[in-house]
């Protein structure tokens, strides 16, 4: 049973991350702008990165590595 | 079925990517990790009978533990390096991935090392 909720959430974020950039550029502020994006890949990296690391754990567990 | 789930699971993933990859591509390759990682996390539990009925078949054809944990640790090895590989070519960075694959073809060596040993210990007594 994949979990499809991790997909959507990302897209959803992205989708927020995206007007939110949007909108501060149109105000003028480029490098909030930016700070906005490095926010928005850093918390979807840090989701993904726990699915990765149970992926990693269960091809451990799946191979009977040490 | 599964494989309904996760079909449908890439196509949403392919059609989510191909609006973000032109707005965001950096979060576009954190979603091409995740969904693959999904799948490969969803398959996993049919992957481990296999292995259990295998290592079955290997005990009762008595071939030794050691060779067959190696054989499992070369084919762990090559499925990370492969997804790893083609996560790194997925952002467009074939150096990385390509020296990710050289990293993954040592580590097997140099896992498959007991093996080449035991085959030259085998000639030895042979010709002896």
């Amino acid at each position: 049973m994949p979990n499809t909720d991790l997909i959507f959430k990302i897209a959803g974020l992205a989708i927020i991350v995206s007007v939110l950039h949007a909108v501060v550029k149109q105000a003028g502020k480029e490098e909030y702008a930016w700070l906005i994006t490095l926010t928005g890949v850093v918390i979807v990296l840090s989701m993904v990165l726990g699915l990765v690391a149970d992926f990693f754990q269960a091809v451990k567990s799946t191979f009977n590595l040490p | 079925m599964d494989i309904f789930q996760i079909v449908i699971l890439g196509i949403t993933a392919s059609l989510i990517l191909l609006i973000l990859r032109r707005e965001r591509p950096e979060l576009a390759l954190v979603l091409s990790m995740a969904a693959g990682a999904a799948i490969l996390v969803a398959v996993l539990p049919g992957l481990r009978m296999v292995i259990t009925a295998f290592s079955d078949i290997a005990r009762e054809a008595g071939v030794g533990p050691l060779y067959f944990g190696i054989i499992l640790k070369v084919v762990a090895i090559a499925y990370i390096a492969d997804l790893g590989a083609s996560i790194c070519r997925d952002a467009d960075e074939n150096l990385i991935a390509s020296r990710i694959e050289m990293a993954g073809k040592i580590l097997i060596l140099v896992c498959s090392i007991p093996i080449i040993q035991g085959i030259v210990e085998l000639i030895r007594t042979l010709l002896a």
